[in-house]
């Protein structure tokens, strides 16, 4: 294959990302005004679709330090959120 | 719209590695989804006697069923179940939990006797559709679900711009490389909206144990009142550690019945079982309908606690109900069974020509050790589950019928002769050949089966007189014809081929492109 992944972004992808997706997907749906039923609906249903679009996004960012980056702040903001609420 | 040549190499190593990685259990839980839909058809199969009708009234089905919950009171197990004869099941069948685990005894309804152990081939192989007997074989079975998602949503970004030309693009005489290509594309482009439902679907039965938990706390405050109102699914009511009976049974389910008339019940499910709050629970199956299950609670003194009609009352419990019928199939008639095997069967040769098509490509540019095991892998993984299932049913057939932990014999036998498959890739040197002749050995293993059980049972194959019978010699037949088949599809597909260009196999793309 001529593109070349590189271990940082392939790691940011495999790992990173999804969990970040996964925080994501806890934190969404927890600030949302809506009942309870549909905050578990939205959650269950987001998660995977939300981790693959991570995983690919990680894959397709510029550098492994933007992977990093953007998935880092999501998680960041993700848990701030799931701490506040 | 077309992605652009970087994003489309970086989505296609992903697609590729992602496939690779997960294909094996992917394959297993395809191939043996076909036989998990039949879990129940299977029972007059695995168990001759069960090919009788049903020999009792009901009333007198739940007069023994009564007498069992009565006596099953004093040990107060915390959970218990009875199922009622059906047509796939004519006997009672106990079910008790020990060792966080259920085990099920039998009792013939006529003489209310306890029945020994019986076959479980039906329940085996539902259970090794998520690799459940395996330790740790669910969570790899649900880590591979959620890969299966973004396996989906790759493989149709890859196909942005591209996919109506390479729906209709198939060509069986090209090289090798180019036929497992067409053919992972066609079948992966068909199939995708069955794949996405299951990985979506097989995905959030995983998450349930982990993910699920997190939602209630951070949603929902942690509270499990307030999940149990999201998923209108209230806890029973705790035990008050007064002894009390058993609840009536008979009147139980004049209850469920008068609430959904249109529901066949033959549950009964029991909750503190032995204690004053002790309560029955009885779902009910209603055909149909995507939404297939309705559930009454009763209390030991026979009041109505609690109903839910198919679908529950919240938006999640009408939008999972369905999904989840959509995943087991619930809904479906025996035809509308027999298309989802299809279905299931097509999946996993999908996945299988994608691990093709990968070593096709890595062979134009010399394998790797990776690449070697992997051919071995692919071919005693994938064509050892077809001879495990083979002998599974042989198994079945040959083992005598009282033999003690019969159960644990056949599971061995599938277990066995699975990994003697995946050794034996290993021993010999050529895995196409190998796995030709591993699908022949099943083939014509699957087409004695019917041929043994005619002769056990004194009587012409396909001539039992029951449909659950001929269905299932028809579709051992099918499926050994099958696998001969893709036996003799690989001989052909192994005679030499024209080596392929880039222009033979994609002839508007530019070089660089993978395909």
């Amino acid at each position: 294959m001529a593109h070349q992944h590189g271990a940082g972004r392939i790691a940011a992808a495999v790992t990173g990302a999804p969990g970040a997706a996964v925080l994501a997907s806890l934190a969404v749906p927890a600030v949302l005004p809506v009942p309870a039923d549909v905050r578990l609906l939205i959650a269950v249903l987001a998660v995977l679709p939300a981790a693959a679009t991570a995983v690919c996004l990680a894959l397709l960012a510029r550098s492994a330090v933007r992977a990093w980056a953007v998935s880092a702040a999501v998680a960041a903001v993700a848990t701030v959120v799931l701490v506040l609420t | 719209m077309k992605l652009s040549a970087r994003a489309y190499e970086i989505l296609w190593d992903a697609h590729a590695w992602a496939g690779v990685l997960s294909s094996l259990v992917l394959f297993v839980t395809f191939f043996l989804g076909a036989f998990a839909l039949f879990a129940e058809e299977l029972s007059p199969w695995q168990e001759p006697t069960f090919r009788a009708p049903i020999a009792v009234p009901e009333a007198q089905a739940v007069a023994l069923a009564q007498r069992l919950a009565d006596s099953e009171a004093a040990s107060r197990p915390v959970w218990f179940g009875i199922s009622l004869p059906t047509a796939e099941e004519p006997w009672l069948r106990l079910w008790r939990m020990s060792d966080g685990a259920i085990h099920p005894l039998w009792w013939d309804p006529v003489t209310g006797r306890q029945l020994g152990e019986r076959s479980d081939l039906g329940e085996f192989l539902n259970a090794m559709h998520f690799l459940e007997p395996i330790p740790g074989g669910q969570h790899l079975t649900g880590l591979a679900s959620a890969v299966l998602v973004l396996l989906v949503g790759t493989g149709l970004l890859l196909q942005l711009g591209r996919m109506m030309r390479e729906l209709v693009q198939f060509r069986p005489g090209s090289a090798r490389r180019v036929f497992w290509s067409d053919t992972h594309k066609v079948i992966g482009v068909i199939s995708a909206p069955f794949l996405l439902v299951f990985g979506i679907t097989g995905g959030i039965l995983w998450l349930d144990d982990w993910f699920e938990p997190a939602v209630v706390k951070t949603s929902m405050k942690g509270d499990p009142q307030v999940k149990a109102l999201a998923v209108d699914w209230p806890a029973p009511p705790a035990a008050s550690g007064k002894p009390a009976g058993a609840p009536d049974l008979a009147q139980a389910l004049a209850l469920a019945k008068q609430r959904f008339p249109a529901s066949e019940h033959s549950w009964f499910f029991f909750d503190n079982l032995g204690d004053e709050r002790g309560i029955v629970h009885l779902p009910g199956e209603r055909a149909g309908t995507l939404h297939a299950f309705t559930h009454v609670r009763v209390s030991r003194t026979g009041a109505l606690l609690w109903s839910r009609d198919t679908g529950g009352g919240t938006l999640y419990s009408r939008v999972m109900d369905p999904l989840y019928g959509l995943h087991f199939a619930t809904w479906a008639s025996l035809p509308a069974k027999v298309l989802y095997a299809l279905l299931s069967f097509v999946s996993a040769f999908g996945i299988l020509a994608g691990n093709l098509l990968w070593l096709e490509r890595r062979r134009a540019k010399a394998s790797s050790r990776f690449d070697r095991v992997l051919a071995k892998l692919t071919s005693g993984f994938c064509a050892g589950l077809a001879l495990a299932v083979a002998s599974l049913f042989i198994a079945n057939q040959v083992l005598p019928a009282e033999l003690s932990a019969r159960p644990s014999w056949e599971h061995a036998v599938f277990l066995a002769a699975w990994g003697l498959g995946i050794a034996g890739a290993f021993v010999d040197g050529e895995p196409s050949r190998y796995a030709r002749r591993l699908l022949l050995g099943a083939s014509v293993l699957l087409v004695v089966v019917p041929l043994i059980d005619a002769a056990r049972t004194g009587r012409l194959p396909f001539a039992s007189g029951s449909s659950h019978v001929l269905a299932t010699e028809l579709g051992l037949v099918a499926l050994a014809f099958l696998l001969a088949g893709a036996a003799r599809a690989i001989r052909r597909l192994q005679r030499p081929t024209p080596v392929a260009s880039s222009s033979t196999v994609e002839p508007d793309a530019s070089a660089s492109v993978p395909t």
